[in-house]
């Protein structure tokens, strides 16, 4: 292969880049998981005490032929919550970095396993895998305080690809999904009109919150084809997203606000993207960090 | 070396996210998931649940947690699951409901609970057809203080 191709594909793979945007993705993706254990861990350690008939298995969970006694849920969930500490700090990295991540996928799957799998935290979870082996902690890190700034890599590219890619193969197996179950049918809008009108019905009947304005749009059969299309073309688009920042843009806030009507229609949160954490590797991360750390907010609690 | 790392991190990541997509049906499964929610035409819904009745006969409204935990779609597909395994299992989660029901005070009035399915009209439930089209019972049992 000549240098120029290889050149060019280690620009496309493998592009320069600071540390700080690593580092930055890795506060982000730290913080936000962070706060999703402080408010789940309760929920993620009750699985402890759900009936052994209950357990049904998925991902590496399957290793197991019975579930795990209440103590050692509880344990594992708390040892989740601590680790994440120093995942967001950057502290220890080496350690915490890997420990953090194993702890999270098994936590998360864990919860998958009692015959519910729900489909919020798939990203999360790739994501802080991604960051916890390699070098996210090169920067907005107390491991990184006493160095000098480290010049900018390409092993602070990669991660980013990768963790960009995972993002769009995601909402492009969505789209698969439609297409392969429903076929270019789910664009007539009756299918997720029926889905919307069906979530309401079940959330209602079983005294959950519904989403009042989903429930009430059921009504109006021409919305559906628009909000079907659109959506599919923006699951089977996703890829345009890697071509470039402009159209990183376009298809991020479209796809934010596809997460708000599955919010407000629905009463189904998908955190991850609704905080933007699932879109940060497409952009200059440390841009938002840094005007995040200027505000005065941060600067009343000492931040620099 | 970074290269080589990187390339196996990224072949490994993105092979295994674009796995579920090759088993014939597709299988759901976590990290690594086909994503299948919102998908399939769905029919008119059916609720499966666990509704309680005070000694009068009337519905008392019974938390999740009494059934698995604080999420209602999870307590709904404990009791799916339950009635599909058959009655045997039905009668078994009403008894294990009922276990928790009898040891929380604030549902003390309550002596009796069915697992139950209800069918409903989706689209006609908010133009005020809200009584479902068919009812199905799969197990009762008493609930003792």
């Amino acid at each position: 292969m000549s240098g120029q191709w290889r050149r060019r594909l280690d620009d496309l793979f493998f592009p320069v880049v600071p540390a700080e945007r690593l580092g930055a993705v890795r506060v982000f993706v730290g913080a936000f998981t962070l706060l999703f254990l402080v408010i789940r861990g309760v929920n993620l350690a009750e699985y402890g005490s759900f009936p052994a008939h209950r357990f049904q298995p998925v991902g590496v969970v399957s290793l197991l032929d019975a579930p795990l006694s209440a103590g050692m849920v509880w344990a594992l969930v708390a040892a989740t919550v601590f680790t994440a500490i120093p995942f967001a700090l950057g502290w220890r990295f080496r350690v915490f970095g890997p420990l953090f991540a194993a702890l999270l996928w098994w936590t998360t799957t864990y919860r998958q396993s009692w015959g519910m799998v729900f489909h919020t935290e798939n990203l999360m979870v790739l994501y802080v895998a991604v960051l916890s082996l390699t070098h996210s902690a090169d920067a907005y890190a107390m491991d990184a305080r006493e160095r000098s700034a480290p010049a900018p890599h390409r092993r602070y590219g990669w991660p980013l690809k990768l963790m960009a890619v995972l993002l769009v193969v995601s909402y492009v197996l969505a789209g698969v999904a439609k297409l392969r179950i429903s076929g270019w049918e789910w664009m007539d809008g009756e299918v997720i009109r029926v889905q919307i009108a069906y979530d309401n019905v079940r959330k209602i009947e079983l005294g959950a919150m519904h989403a009042p304005l989903g429930a009430w749009l059921v009504q109006f059969g021409w919305l559906f084809p628009i909000l079907g299309t659109a959506s599919l073309l923006l699951e089977i688009g996703a890829p345009f997203a890697l071509l470039g920042r402009r159209l990183a843009w376009i298809w991020s806030i479209a796809t934010w606000f596809f997460h708000l009507g599955v919010l407000v229609m629905m009463d189904i949160f998908f955190a991850f993207p609704l905080s933007g954490c699932a879109f940060i590797p497409l952009f200059k991360a440390e841009v938002a960090l840094e005007r995040v750390r200027r505000t005065r907010w941060v600067q009343a609690f000492g931040g620099r | 070396m970074h290269r080589v790392f990187g390339a196996v991190l990224s072949v490994a990541l993105i092979g295994a996210s674009l796995w579920p997509l090759f088993p014939d049906p597709p299988r759901d499964s976590f990290p690594f998931s086909n994503y299948p929610m919102f998908a399939r035409k769905k029919g008119n819904p059916i609720v499966h649940r666990v509704v309680a009745y005070d000694v009068a006969g009337n519905r008392v409204t019974i938390s999740p947690e009494m059934i698995a935990n604080d999420e209602v779609m999870q307590a709904s597909r404990t009791v799916y699951h339950a009635i599909r395994k058959g009655r045997p299992a039905a009668k078994r989660l009403c008894k294990e409901t009922a276990t928790r029901v009898g040891r929380t005070p604030e549902f003390q009035q309550v002596v009796r609970l069915e697992v139950i399915s209800d069918r409903f009209d989706a689209v006609g439930y908010f133009s005020g057809n809200q009584t479902p089209i068919r009812s199905w019972h799969h197990a009762v049992c008493e609930v003792r203080p």
